[in-house]
C-alpha cells in the first residue's frame, strides 16, 4: 500500500516534469517526422532565408524599427522620474527600465507582426504569390518565423546599444556622486566600505558569487566536537532518521502491543551561568521557575542538589529543559494530533558524574510510533528552551531505545552521512523562521547566538590589493532596543560579521557593519582569511534585541568580477529566445484564427501560466468551501455544489497551466539588475523552454498550413 | 455599324481618386484632433485662469502640475487613459512591497502616484504620513529613519511647490515636523532634534553650537543650511511672495507665501532652527490658511487646525528650555544630560566661575527666547480661544496656559540667573533679586498646577484639608500665599493614601520644582 502511495506521488511529479517534453516529442515525431517527411527531405535553406528576408523587409518597409526611438524616449523619462536611495541603486532601477522597456517593445512588435502576417497575406492575396512558387508549407512557416526572429533581433540590438551606453553615461553620473559622498562622510561611517567597492569596482560590472555551502545557527563558536546552542534564543537542532523495513517493524510492534514502550532518548551537554534580570523575567515566563535548582557557589559546580528548595532565590538555575517535536522530510510536524507548535517538553536529568552529558527520556506515543513507520524518513527537532542554559551537541545527541529485557534493548541511531556513509548524519543547528530568513537574536554584548556560513572549495583567486569584498544581504527581522545615550548616525543596527580561515586558523577580526532593510552592502576582507576557500563567515547581531532574518545566501564571497558587455548580451539572448517564442505561438494562432483573435490567443497562451501562478493559494484545494463561506451560502447542497465547482475549475486550470510556457524561465533582468552573472544554466533552460514549446507549435503550424487552402 | 464603348482609356484613374480621397479623409482626421487637442487645451487653460481667479488667496490656481518638466495634460494624453489603471498597478505594488518589506523601487512609486495623481490632496496626505510612520518604523537605524521622515517633508515640499500654500500640505507637513522629529515620547528624539538643528546651521556656526558633533556630523536630510553665516534665516525663505490682499483679512493675518514665514519675527537662531519650529511655522500657515483664506480641511475638524500653533509653540518654548539647560550645564563645565532633572546645574552659586563663555551665551540666548515663545504661546491660545466656536476649549487648554506662566517665569528666572554671573556691583544685585522673585513666581505657578489639575480629589475631601481651601482649588482661585501650605499639605496625604493617578503627570514638574527651590535657597542666601 505505502510503496504504492510513494510511487504514486514520484510519478505525479514525474508526469508534471515531463509530460510537455513528452508530448513535444510526439508532436514533433508525428508532426515532422511521419507526416511531413516528405516536406523536410525537400527542405531548403536558401528559400527560408528568401522567405524571411521578405518578411523583414516588409517590417521595415512598415517601419517598424520607427518605436525603438519612442521606446528609447521613454526610459529615460521614467529613469528622470525614479527615486532611488543609492547609486548602485539608480542603476540597478535604469537597468531593469532598459530591459523592461526592450522586452515589451519586441514581444508586442513581435506579436503584431507574427499575428497579422499570414491572415492579411491571405486576405489580399499575397500568398498566391509564394505558394505558387516551389516551396513547401515547412518553408514558409519556417522562413516567416525567422523574418519576424531577425526583426526581434535587429530592435533588441538598437535597444541593446542605447542600453548600454545609457547605463555607461548613468553609471558616470553615479560615480561621481559616490566620490562626492565618501569625500564628505566622516573615514568611520557604516556607509563607507559600501561606497567604497563601488568606487573600486564600478556599477557596471558583473559579480560572480560564491555562495556558503551550509548556514547553521550556534550558540557560540564550536568547541572541539560540541557545538553549542543558547537556550530561548529561537535555536533547535535537526537528526534525521531513516529506518530500515526491520526497524519500522519494531516500531509497529511496540506501537501495537500493550504495555510495550519506545523511548527517545537525548544526551546533551549542558553549561549555565547566573541568570540576570532579562533571564529571570524570560524563566518566570516560561514557567520554569518552580522547577528551578538552587546556585551553588561555583556556576557549574559538580555538586548540585538533587532534591529540589521549596522556595527559590531569584538567581535559581532553570533546569535544562528541551521540547521535541518530529518533523517529516518537508520539515512539518508529524506529531500527528499534538499541539505542533509547542512540542513535548522533556527536562533533562544531570548526570552522575560531574561533566557527563545530562540526558533526557521521552516515552515515544504509539500514535508517534505509528507514523514514524509509515514515512521514509523524518526529523527529530529538540528546541533549547531553557534561559541561562547552554546546550552542547555532539556527534549522536538522538536515538530511539526499544527496551527488551531490564539490561538490554534495541538502539536505532539517525541516518547516514550523505557525504560519508560510514558516519552518522550530523545534527543540523538551526533557529526558529521568521518572514526574512532564519532568525538571529541580538545582544548587546555581542554574545548572543552566531550564524556560520561555511564556505567549502570557494575558488578565490589572488586579488592585487589583499582583500577579497563580502556581499551581505542581511534583513531585519525586528529592531532592537534604542539606546539613547549612545545614539548617533551609527546608530544601533550593528552587526559583528569575522572570518575566520579552517585550514590556516586566520582571522579577519571582528568587523562590525550596519545592514539596512533592503540593502545590499559589501565588506572587505583580508585574503588570507579566505585563501584555500575552506572558511566560515561568522555573523552575531551586536544589538539588544535585534533580530536579523538570515538567508542561506545571505553572505557570498565575491570571487570574480566579469564583463557588463557580456552579461548584458546574455540577458539579451534570452530575451531573444522569449521573443522567437513569441513570434513561434503567434504564427501557430495566425494560421487558423482571424488576426484579432491570433493577438489575444497569443496573450493567452504567453500568460496564461504566469495568471495561474499569480492566483497562488487562491486555487489551493479546499479554497471552494472559504468561497461558498465568504459569499454565507449556509444550504450544504448550494455550498457543496459552489465549493467542488470552484474546485473542480481550480484543478482544471492547474491542469491547463502545466502545458503552457513558463515566462519565469526566462530571467532577462533578474540577474544583471542585481549585478550577478547570468549562469549558463540559466540560458539552457530558457533554451530548453523554446525548445519544448516552439518546436512543436511550429510543427503544428505547418500541418494546419499544409491542410489549409490559401490558394485556388 | 455596330460601335463598341470605348474602354476605359485610364485604368488608374478610378484607383487614383480613391487614394486622393483616402489621403483627404486622412488628413482631415489629423487635423481635426490636432483641432481638438489644442481646443482641450485652451479650454483647460481657461478653466485654471478661472480657478487662479476664484481663489486668489490659496495661490493654488496659479500654480501648475507636473510631471519633471512635463504638464500633467501632457502626460494624460500620452498615456493614452492607462493614468488610472496604472495608478492601481502603482499603488497595489506599493503597498505589497511596503508589506513586504521590500522598499527598493517603493520610493520610486510613491513618486509615481504622486506625478501621477498631483491634484487629490488625500493621496499626498497618505504618501507623506506612509513615509514618516510607517516606513521610517521599518528601518533599522535612526539615521535611515530621519532620512525617511525628511524624505516625507521633501515629498510635502514638492506638492507644495505645485499647490502653494494648501492648507492640508501645510498641516501634514506641520504634524510630520511635531510627531515625528520632535517627539519626545520617541527614543530616537534627540537625535532627530539635535542633527535637524546641525543641519539647519552652516558647518562653521554648527561647530560651534555643537562643538562635541563636529567628528561625527554627517548632512542626512536638509541637502543646504537653512540659515546664513550670521544665524539669519536666508532671505529666500521669508521673502514675501504674495502683495497684500486688499480690503479686510479675516483674522487679521495672512500668508505672503514665503515658506518660512511664522519664523522671521525670531530670526536669530544661534543654535539652529528645531523642528518643533518648523511645526509651528506649518501649523500657523495652514490656521491662517483656513481663517484667512477660507480653506477647509480635508480630515480634521477646523478646530484641530485652529488650536495647532498655539500647542506647538508651547513645544518649542519647553525644547528652548531644555536645550538652554543643557548649554548652562555645559557652560559651567557640568554633565550637560537633562534626563538627571539639571540637579547639577540647580546647585550653581551666582558666582560660580564661568567654564564656557560661549555655550553661556547659548543659554542666555536659549532661556531669553523660550520666555518669548511661552508669550507668544499664551497669544496664540488666547487667539484660539477668542473664537466663540472653540471658547468651551478652555477647559482643555487651562493646564496649558498655566504650564506656559510657569515655564515663562521660570525661563525669565533662569535668564537672569546666568546673566548675573557675567554682571557686577548692583546690576548682578538686580538681576538677582529679578531672578529671586520669578522663581518664586515660578514655584507658585507650578504648585498651583499641580494642585489644580494634577492631585486626586480625594486629598481635598480628606478631614484635614482645610474646606475653603479645597473649595478655592476647585474654583481654580486659590490665592499665592495660600499655594505652597496647601501644597505641601496635599503631598503629605498623597503619600498617606497612596494616591498615584496623577503620578506620571506630577513627575514631570518634580524636577523644575526641585531646581527651583535649590535656586531660591542659594539666592536667598546669596543676597542675604
Amino acid at each position: 500500500m505505502l510503496p504504492a502511495f510513494v510511487l504514486s506521488f514520484a510519478f505525479a511529479d514525474l508526469w508534471h516534469q515531463y509530460l510537455p517534453w513528452l508530448a513535444a516529442g510526439i508532436i514533433v515525431v508525428l508532426g515532422l517526422l511521419i507526416y511531413g517527411a516528405h516536406d523536410l527531405f525537400r527542405l531548403s535553406l536558401t528559400r527560408i532565408w528568401a522567405i524571411s528576408s521578405v518578411c523583414f523587409s516588409e517590417a521595415i518597409r512598415k517601419r517598424t524599427l520607427w518605436i525603438t526611438p519612442l521606446a528609447i524616449i521613454g526610459v529615460i523619462v521614467v529613469t528622470q522620474l525614479s527615486h532611488p536611495d543609492d547609486p548602485q541603486e539608480a542603476i540597478r532601477q535604469a537597468t531593469k527600465f532598459c530591459l523592461f522597456a526592450s522586452g515589451l517593445l519586441v514581444s508586442v512588435v513581435a506579436i503584431i507582426l507574427a499575428c497579422t502576417n499570414l491572415p492579411k497575406e491571405i486576405d489580399n492575396r499575397v500568398i498566391f504569390t509564394v505558394v505558387t512558387k516551389p516551396t513547401t508549407r515547412l518553408e514558409i512557416v519556417l522562413g516567416k518565423c525567422l523574418g519576424f526572429a531577425r526583426i526581434s533581433a535587429t530592435i533588441i540590438i538598437i535597444m541593446g546599444i542605447f542600453t548600454y551606453a545609457y547605463l555607461q553615461t548613468r553609471s558616470w553620473t553615479e560615480m561621481s556622486a559616490v566620490h562626492r559622498q565618501l569625500a564628505s562622510i566622516p573615514s568611520d561611517s557604516p556607509t563607507r566600505p559600501t561606497l567604497v567597492y563601488y568606487a573600486d569596482h564600478g556599477f557596471l560590472t558583473t559579480r560572480r558569487l560564491d555562495a556558503p555551502e551550509n548556514l547553521q545557527i550556534y550558540g557560540r563558536l564550536p568547541d572541539g566536537n560540541v557545538r553549542w546552542m543558547q537556550g530561548a534564543q529561537s535555536e533547535y537542532f535537526l537528526v534525521p532518521f531513516t529506518l530500515s523495513e526491520e526497524q519500522k517493524d519494531q516500531l509497529q510492534q511496540v506501537a501495537d502491543t500493550t504495555g510495550a514502550s519506545a523511548y527517545l532518548m537525548t544526551t546533551l551537554r549542558i553549561q549555565q551561568h547566573t541568570p540576570n534580570a532579562t533571564e529571570q523575567r524570560e524563566i518566570k515566563e516560561l514557567g520554569l521557575g518552580n522547577a528551578a535548582v538552587e546556585l551553588k557557589a561555583e556556576e557549574l559546580g559538580p555538586v548540585l542538589p538533587t532534591s529540589r528548595p521549596t522556595t527559590q532565590p531569584a538567581n535559581a538555575l532553570p533546569p535544562a529543559v528541551v521540547s521535541i517535536r518530529l518533523l517529516n522530510q518537508n520539515y512539518r510536524s508529524l506529531n500527528g494530533t499534538l499541539d505542533e507548535s509547542a512540542g513535548v517538553r522533556v527536562v533533562l536529568q544531570q548526570p552522575d558524574k560531574p561533566g557527563d552529558s545530562w540526558y533526557g527520556r521521552l516515552t515515544i506515543p504509539a500514535e508517534w510510533l505509528n507514523r514514524m513507520s509509515q514515512v521514509p524518513m523524518f526529523y527529530v527537532q529538540v528546541h533549547a528552551i531553557s534561559p541561562a542554559t547552554d546546550y552542547g551537541v555532539e556527534a549522536e545527541p538522538e536515538m530511539i531505545f526499544i527496551p527488551t529485557g531490564k539490561q538490554s534493548g534495541i538502539k536505532i541511531g539517525p541516518a547516514m552521512s550523505a557525504q560519508d556513509p560510514g558516519k552518522p548524519a550530523e545534527p543540523e543547528l538551526l533557529s526558529s523562521r521568521g518572514a526574512r530568513g532564519m532568525i538571529l537574536m541580538g545582544k548587546a554584548d555581542g554574545k548572543g547566538p552566531i550564524a556560520l556560513y561555511h564556505f567549502r572549495n570557494a575558488k578565490i583567486s589572488r586579488p592585487s590589493n589583499g582583500t577579497v569584498p563580502l556581499q551581505l544581504q542581511i534583513n531585519i527581522e525586528k529592531n532592537g532596543e534604542v539606546d539613547v545615550e549612545k545614539i548617533g548616525e551609527s546608530g544601533y543596527a550593528k552587526v559583528g560579521v569575522q572570518v575566520i580561515n579552517n585550514k590556516t586558523g586566520e582571522s579577519s577580526g571582528l568587523i562590525e557593519v550596519t545592514p539596512e532593510l533592503s540593502q545590499t552592502s559589501f565588506l572587505n576582507v583580508p585574503f588570507k582569511s579566505v585563501e584555500g576557500g575552506d572558511f566560515d563567515v561568522v555573523v552575531r547581531s551586536q544589538t539588544q534585541d535585534q533580530w536579523l532574518g538570515l538567508k542561506d545566501d545571505a553572505v557570498s564571497v565575491v570571487v570574480a568580477d566579469e564583463s557588463f558587455v557580456v552579461n548584458l548580451f546574455k540577458s539579451l539572448l534570452v530575451l531573444w529566445m522569449l521573443s522567437i517564442l513569441v513570434v513561434v505561438i503567434g504564427i501557430f494562432c495566425s494560421t487558423f484564427l482571424s488576426w484579432p483573435i491570433a493577438i489575444i490567443c497569443t496573450l493567452v497562451i504567453l500568460l496564461g501560466h504566469w495568471g495561474v501562478d499569480q492566483l497562488g493559494s487562491a486555487l489551493d484545494p479546499g479554497s471552494g468551501r472559504s468561497i461558498a463561506t465568504e459569499f454565507r451560502i449556509y444550504d450544504p447542497v448550494s455550498s457543496r455544489t459552489i465549493s467542488q465547482t470552484f474546485d473542480t475549475l481550480s484543478h482544471v486550470l492547474r491542469v491547463v497551466s502545466n502545458f503552457l510556457p513558463d515566462l519565469s524561465k526566462f530571467p532577462v533582468s533578474d540577474y544583471i539588475e542585481r549585478g550577478l552573472a547570468v549562469p549558463l544554466s540559466s540560458l539552457l533552460q530558457s533554451l530548453g523552454v523554446l525548445a519544448c514549446y516552439g518546436l512543436p507549435l511550429l510543427v503544428l503550424s505547418y500541418v494546419i498550413m499544409r491542410n489549409k487552402e490559401v490558394a485556388p | 455599324m455596330t460601335t463598341l464603348k470605348s474602354p476605359p482609356s485610364n485604368s488608374t484613374k478610378p484607383a487614383q481618386g480613391f487614394s486622393q480621397q483616402r489621403a483627404s479623409t486622412r488628413t482631415g482626421i489629423i487635423l481635426l484632433m490636432i483641432i481638438s487637442v489644442v481646443v482641450a487645451g485652451v479650454l483647460r487653460g481657461v478653466a485654471m485662469d478661472y480657478q487662479t481667479k476664484s481663489s486668489e488667496f490659496s495661490g493654488g490656481g496659479g500654480s501648475r502640475s507636473t510631471l519633471g518638466n512635463m504638464d500633467s495634460y501632457a502626460l494624460a494624453l500620452l498615456l493614452g487613459g492607462l493614468r488610472g489603471p496604472l495608478v492601481m498597478f502603482l499603488w497595489t505594488t506599493s503597498e505589497n512591497e511596503k508589506g513586504n518589506h521590500d522598499l527598493k523601487d517603493l520610493d520610486t512609486k510613491i513618486e509615481w502616484i504622486r506625478l501621477l495623481q498631483p491634484e487629490f490632496d488625500s493621496v499626498h496626505i497618505f504618501q507623506i504620513w506612509n513615509k514618516a510612520y510607517n516606513i521610517s518604523v521599518l528601518m533599522a537605524s535612526p539615521a535611515n529613519k530621519y532620512i525617511t521622515i525628511m524624505d516625507a517633508i521633501k515629498y510635502a515640499q514638492k506638492v507644495d511647490q505645485e499647490k502653494p500654500g494648501d492648507l492640508n500640505i501645510l498641516n501634514q507637513e506641520g504634524s510630520v515636523y511635531r510627531g515625528k522629529l520632535a517627539a519626545t515620547n520617541l527614543p530616537e528624539a534627540p537625535f532627530y532634534i539635535r542633527q535637524f538643528r546641525e543641519e539647519t546651521l552652516t558647518d562653521a556656526n554648527r561647530k560651534l553650537a555643537f562643538p562635541n558633533d563636529a567628528r561625527e556630523f554627517h548632512r542626512l536630510g536638509l541637502p543646504a543650511p537653512l540659515l546664513d553665516e550670521n544665524n539669519d534665516l536666508l532671505a529666500h525663505f521669508i521673502t514675501p511672495r504674495r502683495a497684500k490682499p486688499a480690503g479686510q483679512i479675516p483674522g487679521g493675518q495672512w500668508n505672503d507665501g514665503s515658506d518660512l514665514q511664522y519664523l522671521a519675527k525670531y530670526k536669530h537662531f544661534p543654535t539652529g532652527i528645531p523642528p518643533q519650529a518648523m511645526a509651528y511655522n506649518y501649523n500657523k500657515r495652514a490656521q491662517v490658511a483656513q481663517t484667512s483664506e477660507g480653506q477647509e480641511p480635508l480630515q480634521l475638524s477646523p478646530m484641530v487646525i485652529d488650536s495647532e500653533p498655539a500647542v506647538s509653540l508651547k513645544e518649542w518654548a519647553d525644547e528652548q528650555s531644555r536645550e538652554a539647560r543643557d548649554y548652562e550645564g555645559r557652560a559651567f563645565g557640568l554633565a550637560t544630560d537633562s534626563s538627571d532633572g539639571n540637579k547639577a546645574s540647580a546647585m550653581l552659586k551666582p558666582d560660580q566661575s564661568v567654564a564656557d563663555t560661549r555655550a553661556l551665551n547659548f543659554a542666555l540666548y536659549d532661556y531669553e527666547l523660550s520666555a518669548r515663545l511661552a508669550a507668544d504661546a499664551e497669544g496664540e491660545y488666547h487667539r484660539h480661544l477668542s473664537n466663540p466656536q472653540y471658547a468651551n476649549r478652555i477647559n482643555v487648554y487651562q493646564s496649558h496656559l498655566a504650564d506656559l506662566n510657569s515655564l515663562s517665569h521660570m525661563a525669565v528666572a533662569d535668564h537672569d540667573f546666568l546673566a548675573a554671573s557675567q554682571a557686577t556691583g548692583s546690576q548682578k544685585k538686580e538681576l538677582l533679586t529679578n531672578a529671586l522673585t520669578n522663581y518664586q513666581k515660578a514655584q507658585i505657578e507650578m504648585e498651583r498646577t499641580i494642585l489644580e489639575f494634577y492631585t486626586e480629589l480625594q486629598v481635598f475631601t480628606d478631614p484635614s484639608f482645610p474646606p475653603q481651601l479645597a473649595d478655592s482649588i476647585r474654583l481654580r482661585q486659590i490665592p499665592d500665599d495660600q499655594v505652597d501650605a496647601a501644597f505641601a499639605r496635599s503631598l503629605l496625604l498623597i503619600d498617606k493614601y497612596k494616591l498615584s493617578e496623577y503620578n506620571d503627570d506630577r513627575v514631570q514638574y518634580i524636577g523644575s520644582l526641585n531646581r527651583c527651590r535649590a535656586r531660591i535657597k542659594t539666592l536667598q542666601e546669596f543676597i542675604k
